[in-house]
């Protein structure tokens, strides 16, 4: 890779000094005969593995992001109920937004936890993926 | 018969692709490791899983490569590029383990030398800019010319010259010490 006409940097004696005992001090130690052994053994094992697609794991991702919009989205479970509610009474979607966005009694509320306030479906999918 | 000549050609090629990689690696192997040694900031594991992969990818392109001057420029840029991209996963790993710096790994005890100066010098590499380190390590440490760094880092040779300048003066800043003792050894 070397040819002769490439350009070096130009050091004067104590950079050139300097640099030395870098390349002297930060190195590994050298392979041993068995390390090297070990090392192509390695390489043949891995190249004996079968080839990793790169877009397997993008595509895995856009899938799974893609389950998850379509569980948000449309709950296959029935319509969203309001924060709280056991069962009966389901609301549809707008009316519990109506009810978080243009109540006017929002700041009765400020001291409770909101993670309280979730509905289940939300707290659902952040148990799977916080594990709380 | 004709078949048979194409498939007794394929399993030479073959052969041939072997042996080139064979050689290929008995040529490299050392050098490849010590430079991603120490691109990866002295962690022996990761240089070995580094270089590994890099050799894995070289003989995958093998067959594009007919000169092997450009699969030894090829391959080097892969080995670069696996390094910068394991410190900046390790880097990731500890910010969300609660780390708030760039641990640099202690370099494997068995090494003869002095650890402490090895750290130091890992950590004072570990504060330049990535780029600053790669142009550093390459040309000063590793001996490769900035025409081949250039070529390695995809950059032109004014900014490597530049990154080069930098990281000297940086370093010889930050390890003033080590040229107060009789030339540098202690």
């Amino acid at each position: 890779m070397t040819s002769p006409r490439d350009e070096r940097p130009v050091l004067d004696g104590a950079e050139k000094e300097f640099v030395d005992r870098l390349a002297r001090e930060y190195a590994p130690p050298p392979m041993t005969a068995a390390e090297r052994a070990a090392f192509d053994e390695a390489v043949r094992a891995r190249l004996e593995r079968p080839e990793r697609r790169p877009l397997l794991v993008p595509a895995i991702g856009a899938v799974a992001a893609a389950a998850v919009l379509c569980f948000v989205l449309f709950d296959p479970t029935g319509p969203i109920r309001l924060p709280g509610e056991e069962g009966g009474g389901a609301v549809v979607a707008s009316s519990w937004e109506d009810e978080v966005f243009l109540s006017s009694d929002l700041s009765a509320s400020e001291d409770r936890d909101e993670s309280e306030t979730l509905p289940q479906d939300y707290l659902a999918i952040a148990g799977v993926f916080l594990g709380g | 018969m004709v078949a048979g000549s194409a498939a007794v050609e394929s399993s030479v090629a073959a052969l041939d692709l072997e042996e080139r990689f064979t050689a290929f690696v008995t040529t490299h192997r050392d050098r490849a490791r010590r430079l991603a040694w120490r691109l990866v900031g002295g962690d022996e594991a990761a240089a070995e899983d580094v270089t590994q992969e890099a050799f894995v990818k070289a003989y995958r392109s093998l067959g594009r490569f007919r000169e092997d001057s450009k699969l030894e420029t090829w391959f080097y840029r892969i080995l670069v590029r696996q390094a910068s991209s394991h410190r900046r996963w390790r880097a990731v790993r500890q910010r969300w383990s609660g780390g708030w710096r760039e641990d640099l790994a202690d370099p494997a005890p068995q090494v003869p030398g002095d650890p402490g100066l090895r750290r130091r010098i890992a950590a004072a590499l570990g504060r330049l800019t990535g780029r600053q380190r790669e142009a550093f390590i390459l040309v000063h440490l590793e001996g490769f010319t900035v025409r081949e760094s250039a070529k390695l880092l995809g950059k032109p040779t004014g900014t490597v010259k530049s990154h080069l300048h930098r990281a000297l003066r940086t370093l010889r800043a930050e390890l003033a010490d080590l040229q107060d003792f009789d030339g540098g050894r202690r």
